[in-house]
């Protein structure tokens, strides 16, 4: 069943056009990860579903529901969260407020929820009355997923939760995003950078360039194409003459 | 004896500084501008009070008009918001400084052509009461502003502590971007934070007037609110209130005891020592953002 489903999508920056006409489909239960150069439109995209950025043309579609232009706080309640790039956690409040800000737009009770945030990240519910400011980066980010969690939400979206953070913290990151995904169901929608994790991680991929999709599909596939591979990846294909051929072209243009 | 008796006079008056400057400080949080307008928001809520209770105007109990104006006045900041400052959202931050400086001008006109500008008196049912004892003389209204103002501080404490929108008010004053993808309604707060500011500077007003005349310029006290909120660290409640009775504890003192107008100048020569040794007041907050 399809979550989100992003059709044409046009946002710009100013007179700058930043997303050229993007289509994406997410299903229920899985990890969509969208690979992409500095610049190429991720965060954008991932600021327009959330509300943050009005698209100028183009539908996004969740759960059936148009939900293209509605403010950020219509956007988490119909059940969309953001881990956004940053972080961004709330620096003056304690950990534990944080996390109950993660659930603001839900009336139920909550506590399961921080429970289950908890079991997950141990380190939070240790520091739980301590300032979220004091936090170091990998548990920043670790309390901006929980926040995210807290929401209960039917897609996360998580952007660039490598940022800044060391290989083994990034590793460790990911365990829990493909745990979550897996023992709790949680749909997620990945922007990063580290195309190596991404597609380890994911099950659907994307590929963005200067705000156009232009490869698309299952994450073993992608893995194994030679664009990704050399673009992405970073791997260099011997020549006959043991060098590296500087000229190659992306085949997608 | 007399240094005691200056200096509870002194507490009082500076109440009355704090609460205008704690309304600086929640519209500096909420709007991250200053709201020149403050002192003129004072003025206006005590001229609400004034029509409402006094008995050549409208004649209500007092201990009716008070809550009537606290309100009307929490519309009236609320509206501004709505109105006015939501509109200038983005723009740079001088925006909303010439905007509520002809605001000001604007409420000391309303105020002007409905009540005139000949001073007027607040009836109040305690006025003119003294309590004497070993010496002092202290006024029931210098009490009474001591008493309510730290009343409605435990109360704007309790509000930011413990209530839900005043979690989200803190969420939105340190990250406005992350408080609305938790789904924060970052303007509907900003709304009310501006009527809350509205309703502070009314109680600041009808504090002001149980303690002498009013007239539509009283709203020039803003300014030195404005100096208060500035030696407390112009984003923390507290500071802001310790920075307002630092001023009107010193002004005074200053009178009594210092040479010429030293007194008149007394609360901008304390900002300045401030600002020199600890730029960021003295409750500044201690971490910088991480970014």
């Amino acid at each position: 069943m399809t979550v989100l489903s992003v059709r044409n999508l046009e946002t710009f920056y100013g007179a700058i056009m930043a997303l050229r006409g993007v289509s994406i489909d997410v299903s229920e239960g899985e990890i969509v990860t969208i690979l992409g150069a500095n610049g190429a439109g991720k965060t954008t995209l991932m600021k327009t579903i959330a509300g943050l950025m009005d698209p100028e043309k183009g539908s996004i579609e969740f759960m059936g529901k148009s939900i293209a232009g509605l403010d950020p706080d219509r956007v988490v309640a119909q059940g969309i969260a953001l881990v956004p790039e940053g972080r961004e956690v709330f620096p003056y409040l304690t950990i534990e407020e944080n996390l109950r800000l993660g659930a603001y737009s839900r009336r139920d009770s909550h506590a399961d929820d921080l429970d289950l945030v908890y079991q997950y990240f141990p380190i939070l519910k240790e520091r739980r009355k301590q300032a979220a400011g004091f936090l170091s980066g990998g548990q920043q980010q670790m309390l901006a997923i929980g926040r995210g969690l807290m929401a209960r939400p039917k897609l996360m979206m998580l952007d660039e939760p490598s940022l800044g953070l060391s290989p083994l913290l990034t590793q460790e990151i990911f365990g829990i995003i493909a745990r979550l995904n897996a023992e709790q169901n949680v749909t997620m929608l990945l922007v990063e950078q580290n195309a190596h994790i991404a597609l380890a991680t994911a099950h659907t991929g994307y590929v963005l360039e200067m705000g156009r999709i232009v490869m698309a599909g299952p994450t073993e596939k992608l893995a194994a194409s030679d664009d990704i591979q050399e673009f992405y990846l970073g791997k260099t294909e011997d020549t006959e003459r043991g060098q590296k051929r500087w000229k190659r072209r992306k085949t997608w243009r | 004896m007399e240094l005691l008796q200056l200096m509870i006079g002194g507490l009082a008056n500076g109440c009355i500084y704090g609460l205008v400057a704690l309304g600086f400080v929640l519209i500096y949080k909420a709007s991250e501008g200053v709201n020149f307008a403050q002192g003129d928001m004072m003025m206006l809520g005590a001229f609400v009070a004034l029509g409402l209770g006094n008995s050549a105007q409208m004649g209500l109990s007092f201990w009716l008009a008070v809550p009537i104006a606290i309100v009307i006045m929490f519309g009236v900041g609320w509206g501004v918001e709505r109105v006015v400052v939501r509109r200038i959202f983005g723009q740079p931050q001088f925006a909303l400084v010439i905007l509520t400086i002809a605001m000001g001008f604007v409420f000391r006109f309303v105020a002007g052509s409905i009540w005139g500008y000949t001073p007027l008196v607040l009836e109040t049912p305690f006025a003119g009461q003294n309590l004497r004892g070993g010496g002092i003389v202290i006024s029931v209204s210098d009490l009474i502003t001591i008493g309510v103002t730290i009343a409605l501080t435990l109360g704007l404490w309790a509000f930011f502590a413990f209530t839900r929108i005043g979690l989200a008010a803190q969420a939105a004053s340190q990250n406005q971007m992350a408080a609305y993808i938790v789904g924060v309604p970052v303007m509907r707060i900003n709304s009310i934070i501006w009527g809350l500011s509205g309703a502070v500077a009314t109680v600041a007003g009808v504090l002001y007037a149980t303690r002498g005349a009013i007239d539509p310029n009283i709203g020039l006290l803003g300014i030195k609110a404005f100096a208060a909120a500035v030696i407390g660290g112009l984003g923390s409640l507290p500071g802001a209130l310790l920075g307002g009775i630092i001023i009107g504890v010193v002004e005074p003192i200053a009178g009594r005891y210092a040479p010429g107008e030293l007194a008149i100048m007394s609360p901008y020569i304390i900002m300045l020592i401030v600002l020199v040794t600890r730029p960021g007041g003295l409750f500044a907050q201690m971490h910088a953002k991480k970014v």
